[in-house]
């Protein structure tokens, strides 16, 4: 039986030595490792504080919040939606979170504080998700919805102003730091590494994977389709509202705008790193190389006194690069 | 009217599914109705009708992809009450849709898999199993003797390959019912023979099959019983033994089809129109270049026979532009033509129709009308870019008509077709073309009914007659032996052997085919 099974294996790839090796989709996203490789050991070079322990860290701070959402948007590309709704929530949990800790002090309120905000997270997840799985109603423009909601509901909670924090329990999320790393950056690697599990190693994973390839044959295959959709959108304001709760931390306070325009980067990470808008395609660990691709672009940027406006230029530029190449890597082959 | 025979197949034998009066209305458009039906244990039915007669439909009802309007399926004796497509698995119902149902960017173990992954833990939370299913689901695709492996992903194997994925998949879950929707229009005859040892197996098991298919060598191979359709309603159900094929067909069609004599017209005596030299799509898989030559003059039919992924549909691809070749010089007109594109290809009265209707033929989101015109867009375009919409529906319905296509208006979404009529209104695309001189047809009747075969063939040669020069590839020997004047055998990328229409041999081209 296993002779008979190499065999076949064998047959079916002739030459899966150096040519496999080097298929082109292996290759593009080489040559996105090597174009970052080149942007990064240069400005090393020059300036050797880039790559100080102090400057990694506060490049893996910056991006610790990108990447939640990063993430949580990765989910949701994942099984074929978008969710436009990720900045609004980090707004938004930001908002709950210092609303439930005003004049409360102690490590309690923090814990609740931080609970309600990801809770805020969730039930715009769920919204999103009711609206696409059960409505029909085209992602984008149900996350676009509630884009609006989440914030019109952080403007009103806050009554437009910023709410200062002042319990130092929660403060201290992003102040303290274990054997020098401070907490945000154990968060992300723990969230990233619990959903890397749960795609690649779960059923509720591989349906994604199925939904967002290919919704009909996840349907000929009895697959809980809305339950998948939902779980996907859930996710990601979950992750949202963790992220606006890690942000208001490091900003002391809970502003209802906070979030405002990252939907771009968190739409971005996931592309940049290769997972496809169409769904279906790519790992999660395509989002957390996007969001460090980014993060370290802008901090080299900001290293070489160039201004944040050419930033923004130089980033999109970037993601179209990025996914140029990824387009190219998966060009359809000859039957 | 053909004869209704109320029969069981043995009085022993108690149905395990059963239509009761079963209708399917979309909107207006009654596309079954009142069907009446039963499934035995260990009997194999084929399904039959012309396209668009509702047996993809029926099909879909007993799966739960579909609801009834009217009626309900009977399992076991008992009604069910929830149609979905886990309803029916819970129910031992598989099928094996028309248009393949599988997720691509997955591996066939995944895929044969899906929805019953083998877990470790909770249900839904639980860790997959992954060596464990890609070890089962190489073993299962070795049953079927298909050089492909369980962690090959979906994308990257041929379509009737993947078509045997679905299969498999169907049949590992060991249903009580298997539903197979024209399983073989895209099987070779090597693959349709283990598809049909593993359907007798299963038979003798005690499954009930119900297969749909548009070859009667098929039926009078695999069948038990036939069931035939006719606009929504069942005209025939009999034993196999008590039929011939003509009450079978007349019962599809309503009438008796005259024996069809193809007159071949004869070739122009000119030089080639289109011809194609030291050619080669791919690498073989020796490693050396296979390349060949081949040509076709105005007025001439050559048939490309060859086994599934001989190279017939790279070829015609890298001809017409799609790809780009791996070596060699086409010449069309007498002129090189090098910069190939889809678009200069149509502009010089070079027409393919691909294999893939889905992925590469049509666009499932506009109406029939605009896509049996979508190539030729500009004939149709008035003064400002504006569409002459009314000459594109008179036009296309013209084109569609003659080739008796089944369709409520011109209007109704390409989506809303059966497999057939889709089939149908891509090689309309072709009739209605500007000045044609070449058409590179590519399994043009696939998943055609009997009917409109004879149609189709019908009109090639009539195209061939006003002399243009036609290829046209075909898994079906017969047919390319009764439309080519001449066979050009595919193996492994290139062209092996070239027969005249009078040397046809039918053992001959299986044997250059599968280079025995
Ligand atoms: N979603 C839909 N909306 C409207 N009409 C539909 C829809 N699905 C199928 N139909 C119509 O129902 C009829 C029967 O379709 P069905 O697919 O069952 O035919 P079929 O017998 O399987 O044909 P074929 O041999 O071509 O596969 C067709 O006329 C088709 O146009
Ligand atoms: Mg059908």
């Amino acid at each position: 039986m296993s002779t008979a099974h190499t065999e076949t294996a064998a047959r079916s790839r002739p030459q899966k030595t150096f040519s496999a090796l080097f298929s082109r989709a292996r290759l593009a996203s080489l040559v996105v490792w090597i174009a970052f490789a080149c942007y990064v050991v240069p400005l090393a070079i020059v300036e050797p504080q880039f790559i100080s322990f102090y400057n990694i860290i506060s490049i893996l701070m910056l991006i610790s919040v990108y990447a939640l959402i990063g993430f949580g948007e990765g989910v949701v590309v994942l099984s074929g939606g978008i969710d436009l709704s990720v900045g609004s929530v980090v707004g938004l949990a930001g908002v709950v979170a210092a609303l439930i800790m005003q004049g409360n002090t102690g490590i309690g309120w923090a814990l609740i504080a931080i609970v309600g905000g990801v809770f805020a997270g969730i039930v715009i997840g769920m919204l999103n998700g009711i609206a696409v799985a059960l409505l029909n109603i085209p992602a984008f423009v149900a996350t676009l919805g509630t884009l609006s909601i989440a914030l019109g509901f952080g403007y009103v909670l806050s009554n437009g102003q910023q709410i200062s924090i002042n319990n130092m329990a929660f403060l201290d999320i992003s102040v303290y730091s274990w054997f020098g790393i401070p907490i945000p950056i154990y968060i992300m690697f723990a969230v990233f590494l619990l959903l890397w599990l749960t795609l690649s190693r779960t059923r509720l994973g591989r349906y994604v994977y199925a939904v967002g390839g290919n919704i009909q044959a996840a349907f000929v295959a009895g697959l809980p389709i809305r339950r998948v959709l939902i779980s996907a959108f859930v996710i990601s304001g979950a992750l949202s509202g963790l992220a606006g709760v890690l942000l208001a931390s490091q900003i002391t306070a809970g502003i209802a705008t906070t979030g405002t325009g990252y939907e771009l980067i968190a739409i971005a990470a996931p592309v940049i790193g290769g997972i496809s808008l169409a769904g279906g395609r790519g790992s999660i660990a395509g989002a957390l190389f996007g969001v460090i691709l980014l993060g370290t672009i802008d901090n080299g940027l900001t290293i070489l006194n160039v201004s944040p406006f050419y930033q923004h230029i130089i980033s999109g530029f970037i993601i179209i690069l990025a996914v140029y190449l990824d387009t190219v890597a998966n060009r359809r082959k000859l039957v | 009217m053909a004869k209704n025979v109320e029969y069981k197949s043995s009085d022993a034998a108690v149905a395990v599914v059963e239509y009761r009066d079963i209708s399917k209305r979309f909107g207006t458009s009654v596309v079954l109705d009142e069907i009446n039906l039963s499934l035995y244990p260990g009997r194999v039915m084929a399904l039959m009708g012309e396209n668009g007669a509702g047996k993809s439909t029926m099909l879909s009802i007993l799966a739960g992809l579909l609801a009834p309007s009217q009626g309900a399926i009977v399992v076991d004796g008992e009604e069910i009450t929830e149609y979905s497509p886990s309803a029916g698995q819970a129910s031992g119902i598989e099928i094996v849709t028309q248009e393949l149902s599988l997720v691509p960017h997955l591996t066939v173990a995944n895929n044969i898999f899906l929805g019953r992954e083998l877990t470790q833990g909770a249900r839904t939370g639980g860790f997959l199993k992954s060596s464990r299913m890609t070890q089962e689901a190489q073993a299962a695709i070795d049953e079927f003797d298909i050089p492909i492996a369980a962690d090959d992903r979906i994308e990257q194997i041929s379509l009737s390959y993947a078509q045997i994925v679905e299969i498999i998949r169907a049949w590992h879950r060991r249903p009580r019912v298997l539903l197979l929707d024209e399983p073989t229009s895209s099987l070779t005859r090597n693959e349709t023979r283990h598809l049909f040892e593993i359907v007798r197996r299963l038979r003798d098991a005690g499954t009930s099959v119900v297969f749909t298919t548009h070859k009667m060598d098929e039926v009078e191979q695999m069948a038990d019983d036939i069931a035939v359709l006719r606009d929504g309603k069942i005209t025939l159900t009999a034993p196999i033994e008590r039929l011939s094929s003509n009450e079978i067909i007349s019962a599809m069609v309503g009438r008796e089809l005259a024996e069809q004599q193809l007159d071949l017209p004869p070739i122009k005596e000119t030089d080639p129109v289109l011809s194609v030299s030291n050619y080669a799509t791919r690498q073989t898989s020796e490693g050396h270049e296979g390349v060949f030559d081949f040509s076709v003059r105005p007025g001439e039919i050559v048939g490309l026979a060859g086994i599934a992924g001989s190279g017939r549909t790279a070829f015609f691809k890298s001809v017409y532009g799609l790809h780009t070749a791996r070596t060699g010089d086409v010449k069309l007109a007498r002129q090189p033509y090098t910069k190939r594109s889809p678009s200069n290809s149509l502009k010089r009265g070079l027409i393919y129709i691909p294999e893939n209707r889905k992925e590469a033929g049509l666009v499932l989101s506009l109406d029939i009308a605009q896509n049996t015109i979508l190539s030729n867009l500009a004939r149709f375009t008035g003064p400002g870019g504006w569409i002459r919409r009314g000459q594109e529906e008179n036009v296309s319905r013209e084109a569609l008509e003659s080739l008796h296509t089944k369709y409520f208006g011109a209007r109704t979404p390409v989506a809303a077709l059966s497999g057939g009529n889709q089939q149908k209104a891509m090689v309309a695309r072709c009739l209605i073309a500007d000045d044609p001189q070449v058409l590179l047809l590519d399994e043009p009747t696939r998943g055609i009914d009997v009917g409109a075969k004879a149609d189709i063939y019908a009109i090639i040669v009539d195209l061939a007659r006003h002399g243009i020069a036609i290829v046209v590839s075909s898994s079906e020997l017969p047919e390319l032996m009764t439309l080519s004047h001449r066979i050009a055998v595919f193996r492994d990328g290139a062209i092996c052997q070239s027969l005249e229409r009078d040397a046809f041999d039918e053992k001959e081209i299986v044997r250059a085919a599968i280079g025995a």
